[in-house]
């Protein structure tokens, strides 16, 4: 039981953390463009494609530093010829953009890789376990996939508070007209936070990928539970992703790994019941059901708080 | 003192006015009837079906995103509920000799339909814009991966299906053949657009609109734009349970693929592509696109990827749709 939790535990902030890779960077276009970029996750897919292909021909390690520089150029590309223009069309208009373009990239991504797994391995140096632990050996790769996000993480958060790019990017998160009197060149700063939000993503991407299934599905996959994130958090807060990256990481893993049911706890039904559907709610596993928990959480948060957990703002 | 103040009810259309508006309804309807005299092999039968659907579930569609300014990213989910009540229905009926002709069956899926937008609605439109988009897509995702998990009813990946000859014949008719089943989607086809035309016309349409453009004046005027929201919602789900019923008529079988996400997709697509701003929009759109996913997926593989170029090139250059390119060019004529 303890091993249970210990391992789940790791596992859970780990999913969270690589959440919040992805969910930073689509709060911080949020808040500044006003847009929720639903392709977001399909930057993370290029990312992890990216990183295969590039990992085939040069290595893992170059493909961490240049397959998220391509998806931010890609990225900031789309933000300047894209999203720029249907910008006087409403907010509207741009996320249905975005929705094209995640259907797009997905297609564009099955014609060019197919539509298996391709197989996107960890690299040797990182192929040993790291630590044993009550008998379960933990794999090296994926305490690198913790130390990297908890990296970004903090090089995030020094960016952002520290420096002068930070002051300037906050300041345009609320007032981009007053950015803009003083001499900035807000549409520059846009297009900029619109790449390195989708680099992040891609970083995610390429580490996730070798550990994770790479396929072209793969953002239909996370793409909806990482918009949970973002409403569970309350948009626009970079805290609140955090916590609900954090919470729905940790809920999930602990829901997989967990097998009671209903019938388990209480007794199986009586035979008159057993052919009827009350037989599918009576005997599914709480492993069955992890994969809707995330969405059971939002419908409760928006129940109880509609504005997400520190969010304040009505949109 | 103040002629602004006073309320004088719009002078009554003229003779000519009112012939001409009751005359489109009436072609229409003409034409809806004599169709298959014109196409009639079985492969355009079954592509009229489709498209009256199609017609169906884009208007509905049409009610939230055109009318009310609601974006949903799970709106397949009250049409694919609405079909499988109804092949349980169908089912039902068949098994225990009901005294029930097909025609209205159809009405199970929009109750069915209405019933959860009743249910699901009022949490989804607390919010309106960006946040009722994400909450849509959420609450498609839980119905979506619910359906896969409680297998007895909705059948699992294979889905249910049902007999639709085996009811009450009515005229004689058993709905076997395909034409039979094109005049029930035209039926209720021209009913379903009546009834969201009308619609449209009432204060609540009126209001819906208001809410659309200005959702705080709505409230300075004593309307509650969550209310109005909550009751366009419902009406949605009402007439996408309709279009999901017809549908699962269509086929005899209901799966999961009905639920998903792509079908909401493809759904946006059509509205969209259509041109929201108008009433017919939708309706260009979903002939538009029911034509060009039927001939592009004869060509090539990869169709759903100029599906979603054109959906881009609508967005970026387009925003009215096919149906405001046109009324641009309306003046000319």
């Amino acid at each position: 039981m303890l091993e249970l939790i210990v391992i789940s535990t790791l596992n859970g902030v780990l999913f969270g953390m690589l959440l919040f890779l992805m969910a930073s960077g689509l709060t911080v276009i949020f808040s500044m463009l006003g847009v929720l970029n639903f392709a977001h996750a399909s930057f993370y897919m290029l990312g992890a494609f990216f990183g295969f292909q590039i990992s085939r021909w040069l290595g893992f390690w170059p493909a961490l530093l240049i397959a998220p520089l391509l998806a931010g150029a890609i990225g900031a590309g789309v933000e300047r010829f894209g999203l720029r223009r249907v910008h006087c069309n409403g907010h509207v208009a741009e996320l249905l953009f975005t929705f094209g373009l995640a259907f797009v990239i997905e297609e564009i991504v099955q014609i060019i890789w197919g539509k298996s797994p391709v197989d996107f391995r960890v690299p040797q140096l990182l192929d040993f376990p790291a630590f044993t632990i009550f008998s379960t050996n933990y794999p090296a790769y994926k305490m690198f996939m913790l130390l990297v996000s908890i990296a970004i993480f903090a090089g995030l958060l020094i960016v952002l508070k520290k420096t002068r790019i930070g002051l300037i990017v906050q300041a345009a998160l609320t007032h981009p007209h007053m950015v803009a009197h003083l001499g900035h060149n807000v549409g520059r700063i846009f297009m900029l936070v619109f790449g390195v939000g989708t680099a992040l993503a891609a970083v995610a991407g390429v580490i996730a990928g070798p550990a994770l299934v790479t396929q072209s599905n793969m953002a239909g996959l996370l793409g909806p539970i990482l918009f949970v994130v973002v409403v569970v958090g309350g948009l626009g807060s970079l805290p609140g992703a955090f916590i609900a990256s954090l919470l729905i990481g940790l809920v999930q893993t602990f829901a997989v790994s967990m097998n009671g049911s209903l019938a388990g706890a209480f007794g199986p039904l009586s035979p008159a019941y057993a052919s009827t559907w009350l037989a599918d709610i009576w005997s599914v596993t709480i492993a069955q059901i992890a994969p809707i928990m995330p969405y059971v959480l939002l419908v409760l948060i928006l129940i109880f708080r509609p504005m997400g957990l520190l969010g304040t703002r009505d949109t | 003192m103040s002629d602004i103040a006073s309320s004088n009810a719009p002078p009554l259309p003229s003779v000519a006015d009112k012939l001409k508006f009751y005359g489109l309804w009436l072609a229409t309807a003409a034409v809806l009837v004599l169709l298959p005299y014109v196409f009639g092999s079985g492969g355009s039968l079954t592509t009229f079906s489709l498209i009256g659907i199609s017609i169906i579930f884009s208007l509905s569609y049409n009610i939230l995103l055109g009318q009310t300014g609601m974006l949903s990213f799970g709106h397949a989910v009250y049409y694919g509920l609405g079909g499988f009540l109804v092949i349980h229905a169908i089912n039902i009926i068949g098994a225990n000799k009901l005294q029930i002709p097909l025609p209205i069956v159809p009405l199970v899926g929009g109750l069915t339909g209405l019933l959860f937008a009743a249910l699901l609605g009022w949490v989804s439109t607390q919010r309106s814009g960006t946040a009722f988009a994400m909450i849509s897509l959420g609450v498609a995702e839980l119905i979506a991966s619910s359906a896969l998990i409680l297998r007895t009813f909705f059948g699992g990946e294979a889905g249910v299906s049902a007999n639709r000859t085996k009811l009450l014949k009515i005229f004689g008719w058993s709905f076997g053949p395909q034409i039979q089943i094109y005049y029930l989607v035209a039926a209720w086809t021209l009913i379903a657009v009546i009834a969201m035309y009308a619609l449209t016309r009432t204060p609540l349409g009126r209001m819906c609109n208001a809410v659309r453009d200005n959702p705080e004046r709505v409230q300075f005027v004593g309307y509650n734009p969550h209310t109005v929201r909550y009751l366009a919602f419902c009406f949605a789900g009402f007439f996408a349970g309709i279009a999901g019923a017809l549908a699962a008529i269509n086929f005899e079988i209901a799966n999961s693929a009905y639920l998903g996400a792509a079908q909401s997709g493809t759904v946006l697509f059509a509205a969209y592509i259509g041109g929201i701003g108008f009433f017919i929009g939708p309706i260009v759109g979903a002939i538009f696109v029911t034509f060009l996913s039927l001939g592009l997926s004869d060509l090539t593989q990869v169709w759903q990827l100029y599906f979603g170029l054109i959906f881009m090139v609508v967005v970026l250059f387009a925003p009215g749709g096919i149906t405001g390119l046109l009324m641009m060019h309306r003046p000319l004529l």
